[in-house]
């Protein structure tokens, strides 16, 4: 076998091996943005739908961009669509070269790929903004192939047209694509002047758009759907990626290749030089690209986020216990896992409550990202008014998605409004995959009887406040009207008295543990314990008899342990804290003295997600 | 001759016979060989038993029966008939044939027979439903706002015209050209697309005002009033505007029928002079003691109409109850006379809101709920007409037990056109009604749409409806550069 045929078959095993790893990549290391993508979008089969994306340029690729997204419900077919994307994007780079210099170069090649990379990495990157990139990869491809002039420049008008209403921003870069190659692959001087022609007529178009046509700005006549409003991880790929076929006509032209030497043998120093290093080179830019763009915060995010939206709850517990972080939605996540897990009055402080109350229910603000999770566990603790507002005001924020509407439908039907929900069920019978979820639904409307009787919506109904008031600022009163109206709501007692825990006020923790008694625990929750230890010091406490549930003797000789060891280094804190934390990190005792919640709203608001 | 010529030639024949066939079938008047079912067919939206203006959209609906194959006939007295076949129940009437059948029969009754076919190929005919054509046009453009009918966020949002005469809608602003902020609010003076204003908030705040081929943006707050100009009322001379100034707050109900409470906790009302670009007020009626809102001109300029409620704490919002005030107004001085009460919330026992001067200012039509203003929000509020000329308070029979809410009159009085909640309590949706000479109201019918399942997954609502005889007079792309500009201050005096 000669030295070319080998490298014909090494590349032909390299780029395989190269796609199947983004396969892999995508399908488990960084199958996070595949789940999220997915959650922040919804294809509809609905011709409304389809003309609001036709509404302006770029809205077809994002038209696109969507109906794929939709298959990212299967993470393995999401992989596979990102996959497919980049090896599209890399046969065209490979004709391209081929057309260009006479040959094909992997390195070159697989280049854009791993830059899309670091662009998927980005779990706000759309597919949309790929796929304008294929087009115009695609369009520069056909463009370059035509050698008729005229046929040439027809086709560039058209083309250019189309792009710019399918792909906006990138019609520029094809533009420009087309202008460096027609001024420095052809031979011809006059195309100088045709050159003027074609970058003035592309200029004018968005401006055209902008003015008269469609209803967008400036910026977006010209710019929109370029990856540019995004910070990535690694700086400057997004611009890579834009100057992309640009830089290659550039690089390709004053490398002056010969077109012949593709074709002849070629000698060890050449496979070495041609070879093996840009394949090293390759494989180190892969792995650091990879390595580096992957947001890590964003995949812990995510990943509970999932797990949370599957009841994973152990898995949540878990993966919380072994990356503690300050994420504001993972506490309150991780708080609702305890919960679900019957562990929320024992181990609350085994991790790390530094959002206070924030951690246990979400303070309202206008963020897009707080208000699904708010939903969840308004939705956890039967509070069905605040649980439909929030998921709605979600939709209103951020569009619709799946999670949504059927938040939307359930609370829906759980006060009874069937007619709404009916609505909501009729959207989602718009799509492709949750369809059969809304129509189970449909039995439901207009059917107190069979509504009363399922075990799901009886449970949720019994939940139900019937107490006519406003929802309260504070959520103190909030889960004392639920509690008020069933007493047998134990997420309501349980989240009541980890509030004043994480408040620490124990005077009001104190006033409210006698709704223990309608609760059945195997012992007095040892959280509890310890915060009415603390309580009995208060000048101001009173006797509370609670029935079955007395203090331990374990519990009060710890206390009296822990009491004697903080009053030793009561004047030194710190040095209280270190020595405290091996034994009593997990304590009420401990949170309640060294622990300070994050009182700065900014802080506050940069902590919701804390991506950074 | 080849045989491809001959081959052209037949096809041709056999192309022209059938077609001729199709066309006396279609055309035929009557369809035969049916079971007749003494049943009007369920239709959405109901568009049985009104009456419609000769200048409407076609009424698309869909019929909700179970069949294999619908057929539609729809007839009139004068004209040729309209045959529309669907398989799906969905009935696009066709727009030149609508026109022509409606232009036809002004003052005419306009029939529907619908049949269907079953499984077995058996034909039933449903009873025959009718409306009637009325004499009186309706204008032809409504503006309204499309919006999410959220508590506190909004997302994409956009004032739109629809040209009731077809199915066209254009945008008139779009905030996804200002950074995705809130407008609202849109008037106009006299049912005129040529005097308009809309208010824009946040980064690009103030009030957009078209007039004389103009456009400007005011800010309308100044140190003496409460806030910028909220609800306004153009006077009829087109160069002052009644505003109201309020400040307003937000609370969501833990668990009752309504969502959401929006409450004033000071309001009062503001003058607006747009060619001086001065704002000025009166204490009849900017007091503390007192919300003042919803102002509104009489056609003839010589009354402001406003509600108007003892302040109270947002914790006695059950007690706000809103009465219908009117004030004298000088054109020449510009300075407000007499107050006087026309509607007193103590004896109705609810809360006025919205009102609105018929053009030939005999009738105000307005919502009653049961406390408050924010009637969206409130299911029982409904819609009331008073009759100035015989002091008569009237429930027109065009309510429903969803909530009714923002109403405007077409520039003849002949229509009004109002929201309502009526389908499922939370989409509101344009409705419109005959207003006949003698305060008579017709069945309420809903703006028509090309695709006649449109709102059930239309996840917007329409809000703020208004009539307009004409498109408004400024682009999207002027009203935007104008938007980017800086707001000019008005001066208080």
């Amino acid at each position: 076998m000669n030295l070319n045929k080998f490298i014909f078959i090494s590349n032909i095993i390299i780029s395989v091996l190269f796609f199947f790893f983004i396969f892999s990549y995508f399908s488990f290391v960084s199958d996070h943005i595949i789940y999220y993508q997915h959650e922040q979008t919804l294809f509809l089969f609905d011709s409304e739908y389809l003309y609001e994306f036709l509404t302006y340029p770029g809205g077809f690729a994002e038209y696109l961009g969507r109906f794929f997204t939709q298959f990212y419900l299967f993470k393995w077919l999401g992989a596979v669509i990102i996959t497919a994307t980049t090896i599209a994007i890399a046969l065209f780079t490979a004709k391209i070269s081929r057309i260009l210099i006479g040959q094909e170069v992997l390195f070159i090649q697989l280049l854009p790929p791993v830059m899309l990379i670091v662009l998927h990495n980005h779990f706000e990157h759309s597919l949309a903004v790929t796929l304008g990139f294929l087009i115009i990869l695609s369009a520069f491809f056909f463009f370059i192939q035509i050698r008729k002039k005229y046929i040439k420049d027809i086709y560039f008008i058209v083309s250019y047209l189309f792009l710019y209403y399918a792909v906006a921003g990138y019609a520029l870069i094809y533009l420009i694509s087309c202008c460096i190659y027609e001024l420095i692959y052809t031979v011809d001087k006059k195309q100088c002047l045709k050159t003027i022609i074609y970058f003035l007529f592309g200029i004018l178009v968005p401006f055209i758009a902008w003015r008269w046509i469609f209803i967008i700005t400036l910026r977006n006549a010209y710019l929109y759907l370029l990856p540019t409003g995004i910070i990535y991880k690694i700086p400057f790929v997004n611009i890579l990626i834009i100057a992309f076929i640009p830089l290659l006509l550039i690089i390709f032209k004053f490398l002056k290749v010969d077109p012949s030497s593709g074709d002849r043998p070629l000698s060890k120093a050449g496979f070495i030089q041609k070879g093996i290093i840009p394949l090293l080179l390759l494989t180190v830019i892969t792995f650091l690209a990879s390595y580096y763009s992957i947001n890590k915060m964003a995949r812990l995010t995510f990943r509970i986020d999932r797990f949370a939206q599957e009841e994973k709850w152990s898995e949540i517990i878990s993966i919380s216990k072994r990356n503690p972080n300050t994420s504001q939605i993972n506490a309150a996540y991780t708080n609702l896992a305890l919960y679900h897990t019957g562990i929320l009055p024992y181990r609350i402080f085994d991790f790390l409550q530094v959002h206070g109350k924030y951690g246990l229910l979400l303070k309202w603000r206008p963020t897009n990202e707080i208000l699904m999770p708010g939903s969840d566990i308004y939705f956890s603790l039967g509070f069905n008014n605040e649980a439909y507002r929030w998921a709605f005001e979600a939709l209103v924020g951020k569009g619709t998605s799946h999670r949504i509407l059927k938040r939307l439908i359930l609370t829906s039907i759980i006060k009874k409004d069937y007619k709404v929900a009916e609505k909501y069920i009729s959207v989602l019978e718009k799509t492709c995959f949750f369809r059969d979820w809304a129509q189970n639904f449909k039995p439901y409307l207009n059917n107190d009887s069979l509504v009363n009787s399922d075990n799901f919506f009886k449970q949720k109904t019994d939940l139900l406040t019937y107490i006519d008031a406003f929802v309260a600022e504070n959520d103190d009163n909030n889960l004392l009207m639920l509690l008020f109206t069933n007493p047998q709501n134990k997420m309501a007692f349980e989240y009541l008295l980890s509030y004043y825990l994480l408040e620490k006020d124990v005077i009001q923790f104190a006033k409210n543990i006698d709704h223990i008694r309608n609760f059945d625990y195997p012992q007095f929750p040892r959280l509890y314990e310890e915060a009415l230890l603390i309580y009995k010091t208060h000048p101001e406490a009173e006797e509370i008899d609670l029935g079955k549930y007395k203090i331990s003797w374990e519990t009060m000789m710890r206390f009296n342990t822990y009491a004697q060891t903080y009053s030793r280094y009561k004047s030194n804190k710190s040095m209280a804290a270190k020595v405290l934390k091996p034994q009593f990190g997990n304590t009420y005792w401990y949170y309640f003295h060294f622990t300070d919640a994050f009182r700065n709203e900014k802080t506050n608001n940069k902590l919701i997600h804390n991506y950074e | 001759m080849n045989r491809k010529l001959l081959r052209n030639i037949l096809i041709f024949f056999l192309i022209t016979i059938s077609g001729t066939f199709s066309y006396i079938f279609i055309n035929s008047k009557n369809i035969t060989g049916f079971t007749s079912f003494d049943q009007v067919p369920v239709i959405e939206p109901d568009y049985s038993g009104t009456v419609i203006p000769p200048n409407i959209a076609p009424l698309n609906f869909t019929i909700k029966e179970t069949s294999r194959k619908f057929s539609v006939r729809i007839h009139s007295e004068n004209g040729k008939s309209i045959h529309i076949s669907c398989k799906n129940g969905n009935v696009k009437i066709p727009i030149n044939k609508w026109k022509k059948l409606l232009n036809q029969n002004k003052g005419n009754e306009l029939f529907f027979n619908i049949y269907s076919k079953n499984e077995a190929n058996n034909r039933i005919k449903y009873k025959t439903f009718k409306n009637r054509i009325a004499d009186e046009e309706i204008d032809n453009y409504l503006v309204y706002r499309l919006i999410h009918p959220g508590f506190m966020l909004w997302g994409k949002m956009g004032i739109y015209q629809r040209n009731i005469q077809n199915f066209d809608e254009s945008p008139v602003m779009l905030n996804r050209t200002t950074e995705g902020n809130c407008m609202n609010c849109h008037s106009f003076c006299k049912n005129s697309g040529e005097v308009m204003l809309f208010h824009l908030r946040a980064q690009f705040g103030g009030t957009m005002i078209i007039r004389d081929g103009d456009i400007k943006k005011v800010n309308t707050k100044t140190p003496e009033t409460l806030s910028a100009g909220v609800y306004p009322s153009w006077h009829p001379n087109g160069s002052l505007v009644a505003f109201s100034v309020n400040k307003i707050e937000q609370y969501f109900h833990a668990n009752t029928e309504k969502r959401i409470e929006v409450l004033d906790l000071a309001s009062d009302l503001i003058l607006y002079d747009v060619g001086k670009n001065i704002v000025s007020t009166s204490k009849s009626i900017s007091t503390k003691k007192s919300f003042e809102t919803f102002p509104t001109w009489s056609p003839d300029g010589n009354f402001l109409y406003f509600c108007s409620a003892p302040a109270k704490p947002p914790n006695e919002f059950e007690q706000i109850k809103y009465d219908l005030l009117r004030i004298a107004f000088n054109q020449e001085t510009h300075e407000f006379g007499e107050i006087d009460t026309i509607i007193f919330s103590n004896k109705t026992g609810l809360s006025v809101s919205f009102p609105r001067i018929s053009p030939n200012g005999q009738y105000i039509l307005f919502c009653m709920s049961e406390y408050g203003n924010f009637t969206i929000w409130h299911p029982e509020s409904d819609l009331y007409i008073f009759d100035l000329t015989n002091k008569k308070l009237m429930k027109p029979d065009i309510n429903s037990m969803e909530t009714e809410s923002y109403h405007t009159w077409s520039s003849n009085g002949r229509w009004i056109v109002f929201s309502s909640r009526r389908i499922d309590g939370l989409f509101t949706r344009p409705y419109f009604a005959y207003f006949g000479k003698n305060g008579k109201t017709g069945k309420p019918f809903l703006l028509p749409q090309k695709n006649p399942d449109f709102y059930q997954t239309f996840l917007k609502s329409y809000n703020v409806p208004e009539l307009i005889k004409n498109p408004v007079a400024a682009s999207t792309w002027h009203l935007n550069k104008i938007a980017h500009k800086e707001a000019i201050n008005a001066k208080f005096q």
